[in-house]
Formats: structure tokens, C-alpha cells, sequence
């Protein structure tokens, strides 16, 4: 079952990929080139992210001529269906099977968790294009591992200070029963409890169950003046549409994570009007970088880039950063992990550097959902760090 | 053998799994006909019904009904060709009431009759006019013979194969069901009858076929039947 | 109106659309005798289907009314290409090809629709919401949603308890040789079965699009609770069919807000209970 998925991925992703860049040569045609293996969703709820992704890093490499550091990239890809118990394996399949020099992924908090482990063991350039798991950055950080994204708890940390600007006192907390929720949680109270407010409850439900009406009906009972929400994808418009349809929006305003709205702002209609997240980027950004990267990015795939594709966008520039220190020579691993440990590029999401866990010190912005735009309200926090709670690189 | 049997098969094989049941058997039955089919278990009886039928594959020879080469064919098209089939084990329908058992399988016969109603079925066995609107769960087991028999009736067939329709039932019931036959036997419809009770099957039917091993050993009116009386019970195991 | 009026009104809902989702898994398992682990996608496709099809209709009721003679028209041509071939081999095979099936229909909805989650338009005459206490609304739509699938599970005991399609249902779930040997062609039969089963689980991929959305992914998540609802009820049974999702929907509303540590669990512990008191599920025949 497992070759066949992968099988109809590799001719899907190839086939699509071909056409649109024609670079990408199949694995064996080049021995020169470097291996970077895609450890992404390319099916199930999160499809899109992974796809967003791949795009950027695309992109990028074909600007770049198709080459970092002096040397050609290839993508070897394997679809993670964003299922924890099948990730060592598909980890396993890139490192041992496919022999990549660089590995990349992933988007679910639990598979990346996983290829981290193996990451760890083997010493292999890794770069983290997604997932926020604490733990990457914190406890199981390593030398050779890179996050570009963001961890769980930056981001709830930020929207907790802007909960607070704007007079939130009295606060829900609703997110689906995993690690990322329940970080990004523990990162919203950091800076709510700590500025005053006050959480009433911490509503969960399964991972990925989207019948939200039951905890509708208990915030609505609870009369907090907002709730923080933590969800992504079809759930996250699903929340929102039954959120507004509960006519909930009127009283109680809802707050996020901005992968809340982000990929389903079109989608969400009137329902995502007047939803507030904080997020390390809002596509109205103005700065060149990030111009230059939503004209290029909608030229190439005829769709507007979103927050994912930024983050694969800037794990390629790491990685860039990293060859170029070493001639394109990825054994030289003593002299290739200090330098992408010390980069600092501009990135569409404005300034980008690594904290000492490897994890971005970046900025938070306020965005308001309105007209299916998030618009850009301002910076709700600062070149903000995570913690680095029990990193200590080897 | 009549000039014009209504069914005729010739050299039938066939199998279950790798075991070879029926062995070349040649078996007719004339328009209006009544036939018993004997044997010891485990013989062939039931494997030919069903492969006339069409529910076991016929792997070679011919079957013909009618004229028509029926070999092949899906049961529905035998059964709709006027065969009507009452297996063993009876096969009624436990979550339909009697009376749906009985439109279900309404249909007019292959040449346009309708002479099996429902009122017909009811005057042959007033037993399952009281039990109409009982689930067909709920019934005796002679009820059930009952209408088991009345349901395949209802397609008004031409031929009636009855697979042991009194095995297990009390001797009363038996008796109420040997004579239906005879009367529904009198009515045109030629009837291939298997069971074990040789007294029986000799006041219902004129001629007698006995299978040993998948092959017919014995094909003869009833009056050759007594004839041979000691070869037909070391045949049948009596 | 109190919370737990609230979330009565919230399960029932849930459970009546997962019934229309798993009364076709039951059909089709009970009749067919094939489980059928593609159920989910004809879900997904009908979730899709609206998608497309209000964008040329402009209002999901239209859309329906031409999606379900479309759903069962795929339904038909995938019971000639694939599934009859599996009524007489094991379940292992069974779970190998329509899993096989999964994929490929993902893989299309991929090519077709794309990753991104999709949003389909509720008609605009019930697009409103009414008030259930003061801090919180009902969608209209929702309600609607409730009134057609009661009508759907009535017409369709109707259909099964009334009617002659319904006598041969029921017939061929306890005998499929008998009815075959009484002069039905049940090549015929499990081909409308299986597309029926296809398109009710289609069917409700729509009338759920306009609040569900459509995104890849979505039709696993209904197969998963649907045949929980199928064992809960019984294989092959449509009553129980509409007593175990109303119970799921039910357990999931009261479990979320009572009981929110199990409320993981707190489905298949029901399931789990009901197997053992009842091996053969609430109106399952051993």
C-alpha cells in the first residue's frame, strides 16, 4: 500500500512539477545535483500547505538558476500524509532509500517530531518549514536542525499581547486535542496571564473533528469577551462559518492563530469578517522582498502565495546561505551549520534571523480578516524570540 | 423418452471445488411429468437441481427447456423460462411477511398464464391465509414448506423442482404436503421431486431416476421401479 | 434554552446527516456483502459536486437535484468496473481494491479541485440564523438540513417497508440466491444497490457542503464514523442504521462539553458496549 501512495504522489507531483519547472529532472538523471528530500503532506487536510511549500522552494531554486552555492538542487518528495505513525518510515524511505543530502519537512507537529528524532541521530543538514513543535527548538534541538517557520507558542504568545491591547480580559481557549494546539495555548496564556487576563476554560476537541456546534453552544454559555482559537485548513473555515452562523461574532470576537484564516480567507465570506489574528506575515506587507515574491510566486503557480509558502521560500535561502559557506559541499557539516545558524536575510516576512535554539526571532503582526483580505493592522509583537527551555546544542 | 421432454440434459459435469459430483448424467422430464430423483446422501441429488438451475456451473454437456439452450444462463433466466425452485433448507425470506414471500415472486408464466395467485396459493394451504402478515421467521417449519412451495408456485412455472420438501416435518404435515403436490400435479405442472420416502415418491411420480456417485444408474416407470425392488434398496442404502 | 436543549438540538443534526452517510455503507455492506471502504470518497465527491455544480446552478437544492443522479451514475459505473468483481472473494481483497479506490479518488479530487479548502454558499433564503438563547444563533440552513434528512429516512423506510425495490432489498439481504432463483437478475439488483449506497453518501456530501466546506480529506472522516455506526446498528439494517448515528450524535454533543477528556473515545466505547451486549449490533440478525 505504502509504494503504491507513494507511486501515484511521485508521478502526480513530478507530472505537475515538470511543467511548470522544467529544472526539476527526475532523481536519476543528475549525480551532481544535491538531494533535498520533501518530506510533505501532498494529501489529507493539510495538501495545501505542502503544496504551497514545495512551490516556494521551487520557485526559489529556479531563480537562483537552479542552483544553491554553486550546486544543483534536486527534490526527491514523499507524501507524510500528515500521519505520525507511518513518519519514521517515511523519514527512513528519503535518509536510507533515496541517500538525500538535505532533508526538509515537514507540516504536522507529530511527523515532524519523528523525522527530528531520526535528524538528531544522523547528523543531516535539516530544515523545518512548518510544523511549530516545541520541542525541535527546545529539548531535541540540535546543530543540524533549522525552523523557519515559527514555534506552536510564538505565535499564540503574540496574539496574546494584541488580545490584551485591544481590552480582551475574559478569555476561551478552543483548538483541537494535539501538541501544536495545546502549545500554542500554553504560548497565548504566557502573555495573557502575565498582562492580566483571565482564562475561563480550555475547550479541546479530537484531532482533526470538525463538529464544532457542541463547543459553540459552551462558549456561548460561558459569555467570555473572546476566545482563542487555534485550528488550520478546512477546520479552521469550518470554525469560523459555524462560529459566525452561531451568531457567536456578535458578542464574543474571535481571536486566533493566523493559521486560522490563512489559505481560507476567500473561502471564509462574511463569515471571516472581523476575525483578528497575529502571524509572522500578512500578504500586505510592505516591504520589496515581499512584492517581488507575491508578483513571482502568482505569476508562476497563477495563485497568491500564502504564509507556507514563505516559510519553504526562506528554507531555501537558509539553505542557500549554507551551501554558498561551503562551496556546495555538504559533508563539510562543521563549517555549513554555523553559517546558516548565523543568517540574516531579508525575507517577505520582513527581517529573519535565528535564535540560539535555531528557531526565527521574528516579527508578529496583527491582522483583521475583512472582504476575504487579511488586512495588515500593525506589529503585534516585535522581533519576538522563543523560548529555548532545555536546548542545548551538542 | 418422450419426443418433446420439456427439459433435457445430456452428459451434465460438474464440480465442487475439485471434486467431480455429476459424472455425464442424462436427465428429462416431459411436459407435465413427475419425476423423483433418489439416491443416498452425498450422491448428486441436490448439485443437479442447482445446476439445472444454473446455481452450480454445468462444465459440459447441454441443458435445453423448452427448446431453449438454457445452459449458462443465470438462475433468474431458467426461473424465468417456468422453472420454479423449492431448495432444500426451504430459502423463505425471514424478514418478509407470507404474504410479501408471495408477491415476490409473482410473475405470469412463460406461456402468459396466470393460473397461481395469490387466492390460489391461499385455498391450496388455508394455513398461510391465517399467517399472512407473519414474518416469515415466525413460522412452523411445515408453514414454511408451506410457502416455500406456494411462493415458487406464484411465477406460475411450467416445472417445479422440489429439493426434500418433507424432511423434518411431522407425519401429518408430510402427508398435507404430498398431497398439494399430486393436486398441483394435476393442474399441468411437471414436478422433479427429491426425497427419501420411496412409498411416497411412487403414488406422486410415474417415472424414477437414481443417481450413485454422479451417475445415473437407474431411469424407469414406477412399475420397474418395484420390479427391482432389491437392486433399488441396495442403491438407496434401505 | 438550556445547554443541554442545545445540544440534543446539535447531536440530532450530526446524527441525522451521518445517517444518510452510513445507510448506504450498511446497504451496500449487508446486501453486497463488500466493505465498501470507498463510501467515504462518494461523500467527498458529492461535497465537490455541490461545489461545481451551484456555481452553475447557483443554489445547492438545484445542484442536488442533478448531483444525485450523477452520484448514482458513478456509483453504477464503479459497481461495473471494479466492484463486482469482489462479491465472491474475501474481505482482504475487497479492502485492497476499494482502498485502492480511496486513493485514486483523492488523487483526481487533487487535480480537479486543488488542496485549498473550499467554501459552497448556503441559498440566500437560509442563510440566516435564528436565536437559540441570547448569546447564541441556529443556523436556518442547519434546520433545514434536519427536516430533509428526517424526510429522506422516512421515504427511504418507506421505500424498504412499501415497496417492491424494498421487498427485493430486504430479500436479498437475508437470501441473495433465493432471489436470484426466483427470476431476479441480482447483477441488476447489487448494481443499483451499490450506486443507491453511493449516492445517498453523495446526497449528503452536498446537503453538508454548505456548512462543511470541501477539502481533501473530508470523506475519511465520515467512512471511519460511519461504519462505527453500521456495527453499532447492525450490518444491513436501516433502522439501525438511524438509531446508531442518532446515538453517535448524541454521545459526540454531550461527550464535548460533559466529558471533554473521553470525548475521543467516547464513540467507540459505545460501540464497544453495545458489542457486548448485542454481538450483532441493535437490529443486526446473527
Amino acid at each position: 500500500m505504502m509504494n503504491r501512495r507513494r507511486i501515484l504522489t511521485l508521478a502526480g507531483a513530478t507530472g505537475a512539477s515538470t511543467l511548470a519547472m522544467p529544472f526539476v529532472r527526475p532523481s536519476w538523471a543528475q549525480s551532481g545535483a544535491v538531494r533535498v528530500g520533501l518530506l510533505l503532506p501532498y494529501s489529507g487536510t493539510y495538501a495545501a500547505l505542502g503544496e504551497a511549500i514545495t512551490n516556494a522552494m521551487q520557485l526559489y531554486v529556479t531563480q537562483q538558476g537552479g542552483k544553491l552555492g554553486g550546486r544543483a538542487i534536486e527534490f526527491v518528495k514523499v507524501d507524510d500524509e500528515s500521519a505520525p505513525p507511518k513518519a519514521t518510515e517515511n523519514t527512513t524511505k528519503l535518509v536510507s532509500g533515496e541517500k538525500v543530502d538535505v532533508l526538509c519537512g515537514t507540516v504536522h507537529s507529530g511527523v515532524a517530531m519523528a523525522m527530528a528524532k531520526i535528524a538528531r541521530e544522523n547528523g543531516l543538514p535539516t530544515l523545518i518549514p512548518n510544523a511549530g513543535a516545541e520541542a525541535i527548538t527546545r529539548a531535541m534541538c540540535a546543530p543540524n536542525i533549522f525552523r523557519t517557520s515559527f514555534g506552536n507558542s510564538q505565535v499564540g504568545d503574540a496574539t496574546g499581547m494584541a488580545m490584551l491591547k485591544a481590552g480582551v480580559k475574559k478569555a476561551v481557549t478552543v483548538t483541537w486535542k494535539y501538541s501544536a494546539g495545546a502549545e500554542s495555548v500554553d504560548g497565548f496564556k504566557k502573555s495573557f496571564l502575565k498582562g492580566g487576563g483571565e482564562v475561563i476554560k480550555d475547550i479541546t476537541l479530537p484531532f482533526p473533528d470538525v463538529e464544532f456546534q457542541s463547543i459553540l453552544a459552551e462558549v456561548a454559555s460561558l459569555k467570555p469577551d473572546a476566545v482563542y482559537s487555534f485550528f488550520a485548513g478546512g477546520g479552521a473555515l469550518k470554525f469560523m462559518k459555524d462560529y459566525h452562523a452561531a451568531k457567536l461574532n456578535e458578542k464574543v470576537a474571535l481571536w486566533g492563530a493566523g493559521f486560522l484564516t490563512d489559505g481560507v480567507e476567500k473561502a471564509a465570506g462574511p463569515a471571516g469578517d472581523g476575525v483578528k489574528t497575529a502571524l509572522h506575515y500578512v500578504d500586505s506587507l510592505d516591504n520589496a522582498e515581499n512584492k517581488k515574491f507575491i508578483a513571482d510566486y502568482t505569476a508562476a503557480f497563477k495563485k497568491a502565495p500564502d504564509v507556507y509558502a514563505v516559510q519553504g521560500w526562506d528554507s531555501m535561502q537558509l539553505l542557500r546561505v549554507g551551501l554558498e559557506a561551503v562551496g556546495g559541499d555538504v559533508t563539510k557539516r562543521k563549517d555549513m551549520f554555523p553559517a546558516m545558524a548565523k543568517a540574516e536575510f531579508k525575507s517577505p516576512r520582513g527581517p529573519f534571523k535565528l535564535g540560539t535554539s535555531h528557531n526565527p526571532i521574528q516579527n508578529f503582526y496583527l491582522r483583521e480578516l475583512r472582504g476575504g483580505e487579511n488586512k495588515y493592522l500593525g506589529v503585534a509583537a516585535e522581533m519576538l524570540a522563543d523560548d529555548t527551555t532545555g536546548c542545548k546544542m551538542a | 423418452m418422450s419426443a418433446n421432454p420439456l427439459l433435457e440434459a445430456r452428459g451434465i459435469d460438474a464440480f465442487y471445488g475439485a471434486s467431480h459430483v455429476l459424472r455425464g448424467v442424462d436427465f428429462h422430464v416431459g411436459r407435465g411429468e413427475t419425476v423423483s430423483l433418489l439416491g443416498r446422501n452425498g450422491m448428486g441429488k441436490t448439485t443437479l437441481l442447482r445446476t439445472l438451475m444454473g446455481l452450480v456451473p454445468a462444465r459440459g454437456g447441454d441443458i435445453r427447456f423448452d427448446g431453449e439452450d438454457i445452459k449458462g444462463r443465470r438462475p433468474s433466466a431458467v426461473a424465468r423460462a417456468g422453472v420454479g425452485f423449492v431448495p432444500e433448507g426451504r430459502g423463505i425470506f425471514p424478514n418478509l411477511s407470507v404474504e410479501e414471500n408471495l408477491i415476490f415472486a409473482e410473475r405470469e408464466g412463460p406461456d402468459g398464464r396466470r393460473d397461481w395467485t395469490r387466492g390460489a396459493i391461499y385455498q391450496l394451504f388455508p394455513r398461510l391465509l391465517e399467517r399472512r402478515a407473519n414474518w416469515g421467521n415466525q413460522l412452523s417449519g411445515g408453514e414454511q414448506q408451506m410457502l416455500t412451495i406456494g411462493r415458487a408456485l406464484m411465477s406460475n412455472p411450467t416445472l417445479l423442482m422440489v429439493d426434500e420438501a418433507t424432511e423434518g416435518l411431522a407425519p401429518m404435515v408430510r402427508d398435507d404436503i404430498w398431497r398439494t403436490l399430486r393436486l398441483i400435479a394435476e393442474r399441468g405442472v411437471a414436478i422433479v421431486v427429491v426425497d427419501k420416502n420411496l412409498d411416497d415418491l411412487k403414488k406422486l411420480c410415474r417415472r424414477h431416476v437414481i443417481l450413485v456417485k454422479g451417475e445415473v444408474v437407474f431411469d424407469g416407470p414406477t412399475e420397474e421401479l418395484s420390479a427391482r425392488d432389491d437392486f433399488v434398496r441396495s442403491q438407496l442404502g434401505l | 434554552m438550556s445547554l443541554i436543549l442545545v445540544q440534543i438540538l446539535n447531536g440530532l443534526q450530526y446524527g441525522l446527516l451521518l445517517f444518510l452517510a452510513a445507510s448506504g455503507l450498511t446497504l451496500v455492506f449487508g446486501i453486497l456483502g463488500v466493505i465498501n471502504l470507498a463510501h467515504g470518497s462518494f461523500y467527498m465527491i458529492g461535497a465537490y459536486m455541490a461545489l461545481t455544480l451551484t456555481s452553475y446552478t447557483g443554489d445547492i437544492f438545484l445542484a442536488l437535484a442533478a448531483g444525485i443522479p450523477l452520484a448514482f451514475l458513478v456509483g453504477m459505473a464503479i459497481e461495473w468496473l471494479f466492484v463486482r468483481h469482489l462479491y465472491k472473494r474475501d474481505h482482504l481483497q475487497q479492502v485492497l481494491l476499494t482502498f485502492a479506490l480511496i486513493l485514486v479518488f483523492n488523487e483526481a479530487q487533487q487535480s480537479i479541485w486543488g488542496n485549498y479548502p473550499k467554501s459552497i454558499p448556503m441559498p440566500s433564503y437560509l442563510s440566516s440564523s435564528i436565536s437559540l438563547t441570547t448569546d447564541l444563533g441556529y443556523s436556518v440552513y442547519r434546520l433545514a438540513l434536519m427536516a430533509i434528512c428526517v424526510g429522506l429516512a422516512l421515504l427511504m423506510m418507506f421505500v424498504i417497508q412499501k415497496t417492491r425495490v424494498g421487498r427485493l432489498i430486504r430479500a436479498a439481504e437475508s437470501n441473495p440466491e433465493m432471489v436470484e432463483a426466483l427470476g431476479f437478475d441480482s447483477r441488476v439488483l447489487f448494481r443499483v444497490v451499490f450506486a443507491a449506497g453511493a449516492a445517498l453518501a453523495a446526497a449528503a456530501g452536498m446537503l453538508a457542503a454548505p456548512v462543511e466546506s470541501a477539502y481533501p480529506g473530508i470523506g475519511e472522516r465520515v467512512l471511519i464514523i460511519s461504519f462505527v455506526v453500521v456495527v453499532i446498528g447492525g450490518i444491513g439494517s436501516i433502522r439501525g442504521a438511524f438509531l446508531g448515528s442518532l446515538l453517535i450524535g448524541l454521545a459526540d454533543a454531550f461527550g464535548k462539553v460533559f466529558v471533554p477528556k473521553f470525548s475521543s473515545v467516547l464513540i467507540y466505547a459505545l460501540m464497544a458496549l453495545v458489542l457486548v451486549l448485542r454481538p450483532n449490533g441493535l437490529f443486526g440478525r446473527s
